[in-house]
């Protein structure tokens, strides 16, 4: 029997009732649709897409914060809501985009960092074990836990967060823009650190971010979204290339050059602003700034189309590679 | 804006259900009102009359039915101490008690405008910091010994006022000082903070720079912004001169609901108790409601925006 | 509130904010210290030497503020009835602050129907004059220390549950009480340990503008002669008592009056710089 996948979704989708402008009743707005990916112990998945496309809302529902509002999610096998809150917290953890608000203002470092032990009943001397090798694997040096969070520059304070969620041993780490507080140079040092995480703990990480370049180095699997879909997944290499969506190559043609590691396929600059979710355009979501866009995209919702191995594309005009190299 | 009107109209009702509610069990649960009525040692046969007459002895949710029909059809039970229907008793008292308020509302409104206003205009000379320590002392001083320094001054001393009774208005103007001063410096500090505000917005200094004279800026473009949120706080002071009403009518004797509500408390007059509590909470949620209604009707960003 | 658009807020503490606090810190030493060696029974009646002025109003030493209408020394009757309506205040103040900051995190932490009927409880209180419901309550319970210190405590409630929920509202949704919900954190936790110390300075104001009003309100109830009761004094019994003198010995009116008045204007002037300091962007 084999162990159950660590993260499976399927088919998820999820809905909000939203009030808009001037409008007395709630509407029904769908944020993220048919969503369906899986994630081994150990492996990365990379999740692109830009601001708004419902990224966030997808590492909601699948760390039980929100219920799906169809299809289903699972962790080690598991609903995730209904894992009791401390079983899921060895589980997975959340490292999300500001830091310095997850960390209490009023609490030292040293009675942050040795809080989840307190709620999860560690006795005293493991306590000081485990922070001394969590601090470790962060590289924070031990005097800064007599600090308050206030008095950390922003790199340290995402390093405490991480070093936070580590003294739980957690498998997964579901980390929402990690970097996009930082600057340029701490990002560096932080990607190195997630490296070492994958490798040394054999953390298994859901990596979100608009930042291709950094998704890229990080990722065994990659994933990229658009209005609450995935238009496409695959391994890193291919990601972008010139068989990916035409979205995807538009990413990356929007991507400053120097932090893609990758040539650029066409110039393809996306047109204007992404539609709402309120407002979904019909058929291929896509279509409107697509400069590939015939009459189908506007009339018939994509299929997904297995391009080759784990490379798959929703794209009226994806093509699979296995039957052309025949 | 029907919908909105709706809302407090149904919310309104409910708070006033509410206080119907919480007032009758309140009374009742607190002790055998038979036992606190009558004296200590009377005899068992009077209790029971007592109790049959006042429908005592019947179980807590009939006695609760009846009442809420009862208030409904405008009857607010008899009281006990001379058997003539509540609504009578207290009803006789509010012209006086309305007197007083109306009058104290005014000299609030007066002088806290006056001063308020002053204490701006000389903003941080010797008068506003004059003022302002007045104002302190104003609403620090608790009106009742207010009250009596004023007789003692007034009435005894120099014996230009009466310090007792409701005939002329002489014997008006140490009751409405005593109410009025709290509020009225409540408000001078809040009018003298409003204008100051007001004054720094941008488009007076933009009507300063067309050459407008400073008499024009003030009463065109200074106190129309300072006059909105004045009005909020002279609407939150209702409730602070009913509260003030009793203690300084029994100060001063003013034969009013105030006085009224002292003495049917010391003698444990259920039924008058209970009707001057719903009169007060009527009129009190009636002015709530008016109050939100003309700010919906004014500001369509209060009619969108949930509960403030 | 006054001050802050317009003015910057002077780093220095006011001289007469200290002359206030030094008062009010002298007061409750006086208090303290008093209760050592006196109580309400044992001040001796002297009928000899009824309704004498005080020190320098014809009075002597023997009876410094002057002797009340059964020849009890005023100066005795003020300091017991200094502790008493320090006392009643003190703890008044406690258990509104403690029952309302309660309730307002509830209806913050319960959505739906719970806020709902916690808020629409709350709007009902604070449409009405507290004094009303206080006066209806004690009458009908009848007269009773800790009864009264129960009544005179709920006055403020609504202010604190309101400030409490819609600061727990905004906290609740906070990085750190999402983290600690994350890491396996139970509700007390989240709310008792990280959401209450945040939004405590925004209460402790609300605390020092609650302070004086409590005890305004204990002193009325008192002064109607339906608050502390006998032999039990307060500064607002004495002053009741006095009132039926005021023509032929004032003191006895007045000189509580005086300290009640001191004391409620120095704790306004601590609460109002309590709120620039601790509060200086919002105020009621």
């Amino acid at each position: 029997m084999t162990e159950p996948l660590l993260l499976e979704a399927r088919a998820l989708s999820k809905a909000f009732r939203v009030r808009s402008a001037g409008s007395v009743w709630r509407r029904l707005t769908t944020i993220i649709e048919d969503i369906s990916l899986r994630l081994d112990i150990g492996r990365t998945l990379g999740l692109v897409g830009e601001s708004g496309s419902g990224k966030s809302t997808l590492a909601s529902v699948l760390i039980g914060d929100l219920w799906p509002s169809g299809g289903e999610a699972r962790l080690s096998g598991r609903r995730p809501t209904e894992i009791p809150r401390r079983q899921r917290a060895r589980i997975v953890q959340p490292i999300v985009q500001d830091p310095r608000a997850s960390l209490d203002p009023r609490w030292p470092i040293g009675k942050l960092l040795s809080e989840p032990l307190e709620i999860h009943g560690d006795d005293i001397d493991k306590r000081h074990a485990k922070i001394a090798s969590a601090l470790e694997a962060v590289d924070l040096p031990s005097d800064i836990l007599s600090r308050f969070p206030h008095e950390v520059s922003g790199g340290q304070a995402q390093r405490l967060a991480i070093a936070r969620a580590l003294v739980l041993d957690p498998q997964l780490l579901v980390c929402d823009e990690p970097l996009s507080a930082l600057d340029l140079i701490t990002q560096t040092g932080m990607i190195s650190l997630f490296q070492r995480l994958k490798t040394q703990r054999r953390l298994s990480m859901l990596f979100i971010s608009h930042d291709l370049a950094a998704v890229r180095e990080l990722s065994d699997q990659m994933a990229v979204m658009y209005l609450g879909r995935i238009v496409e997944i695959g391994p890193p290499d291919v990601i972008g290339g010139p068989l990916s969506h035409p979205y995807t190559r538009a990413l990356v043609a929007a991507a400053p050059r120097f932090t893609t590691g990758l040539r650029r396929s066409g110039r393809a600059p996306i047109l204007g602003e992404p539609p709402s979710h309120a407002a979904k355009p019909p058929g291929c979501a896509f279509h409107p700034r697509c400069p590939a866009a015939a009459p189908v995209c506007r009339r018939d919702a994509p299929p997904t189309v297995r391009i080759m191995g784990e490379h798959s594309v929703t794209c009226h005009f994806a093509q699979p590679q296995a039957l052309a190299a025949e | 804006m029907i919908l909105f009107a709706t809302g407090k109209l149904v919310r309104a009702a409910l708070a006033l259900w509410l206080v119907a509610t919480l007032s009758f069990f309140a009374l009742r649960m607190a002790g055998d009102p038979a036992m606190a009525f009558l004296p200590p040692d009377a005899p068992a046969v009077q209790v029971e009359q007592f109790k049959k007459k006042w429908n005592l002895d019947q179980p807590l949710p009939s006695q609760y039915a009846a009442y809420l029909v009862n208030i409904a059809q405008g009857d607010f039970g008899r009281s006990f101490s001379d058997g003539r229907p509540a609504s009578k008793v207290v009803g006789e008292r509010i012209p006086k008690t309305l007197l007083l308020l109306g009058a104290s509302f005014a000299f609030i409104v007066v002088f806290g405008l006056t001063l308020g206003s002053l204490a701006a205009l000389a903003h941080n000379t010797f008068l506003d910091r004059a003022i302002m320590l007045i104002t302190v002392m104003g609403y620090s001083i608790p009106n009742f010994f207010l009250g009596l320094l004023l007789i003692l001054t007034f009435a005894v001393q120099f014996r230009w006022l009466p310090s007792s009774g409701s005939d002329g208005w002489q014997a008006l103007v140490l009751p409405v000082i005593t109410i009025g001063t709290t509020g009225g410096a409540v408000v001078a500090r809040f009018v003298r903070a409003a204008i100051l505000d007001a004054k720094t917005g941008p488009h007076v200094r933009a009507a300063r720079s067309r050459g407008l004279a400073e008499r024009t800026v003030f009463l065109g473009h200074i106190a129309p912004n300072a006059a909105l949120p004045t009005a909020t706080v002279l609407g939150l002071l209702l409730g602070g001169l009913v509260a003030g009403g009793v203690v300084t009518e029994t100060v001063f004797a003013w034969p009013g609901v105030g006085r009224l509500t002292v003495t049917a408390v010391a003698e444990r007059n259920l039924a008058v108790v209970q009707t001057i509590v719903l009169l007060v909470a009527a009129s009190m949620i009636t002015a709530n409601l008016a109050v939100d209604l003309l700010y919906g009707w004014l500001d369509p960003r209060v009619r969108q925006g949930g509960r403030r | 509130m006054f001050e802050t658009q317009t003015v910057p807020r002077p780093a220095k503490t006011p001289r007469i904010v200290f002359c206030a606090l030094a008062f009010l810190a002298g007061l409750f030493v006086v208090a303290l210290l008093s209760s050592f060696f006196v109580g309400p029974s044992d001040i001796p009646s002297d009928l000899r030497a009824r309704l004498e002025p005080p020190l320098f109003f014809g009075g002597s030493w023997a009876h410094p503020l002057g002797t009340d209408e059964l020849g009890r020394d005023m100066l005795m009757r003020l300091l017991v009835s200094i502790r008493t309506s320090l006392l009643v205040a003190t703890l008044g103040t406690l258990i509104g602050a403690v029952l309302g900051t309660a309730v307002g995190m509830v209806a913050a932490s319960y959505s739906g129907i719970v806020d709902d009927a916690l808020m629409t409880l709350v709007d009902v209180q604070a449409s009405l004059p507290f004094i009303i419901i206080a006066l209806a309550v004690i009458a009908f319970a009848g007269p009773g220390f800790w009864l009264f210190i129960l009544v005179v405590g709920l006055y403020g409630w609504e202010r604190y549950a309101r400030i409490a929920r819609s600061l727990t509202l905004s906290a609740q949704e906070s990085g750190y009480a999402r983290a600690t919900a994350h890491l396996g954190g139970g509700s007390f936790r989240i709310y008792v340990r990280h959401i209450l110390p945040n939004i405590a300075s925004a209460l402790l104001v609300a605390l020092t503008v609650n302070f004086p009003e409590t005890m305004l309100l204990e002193t009325s109830l008192s002064f109607l002669g339906l608050g502390v009761q006998p032999p039990d004094t307060s500064l607002g019994t004495m002053i009741g008592d006095g009132r039926t003198y005021l023509v032929t010995a004032w003191w006895i009116a007045v000189v509580p009056g005086v300290v009640l008045s001191l004391s409620a204007l120095s704790a306004s002037l601590v609460g109002d710089w309590c709120r620039d300091v601790l509060d200086p962007v919002k105020s009621p």
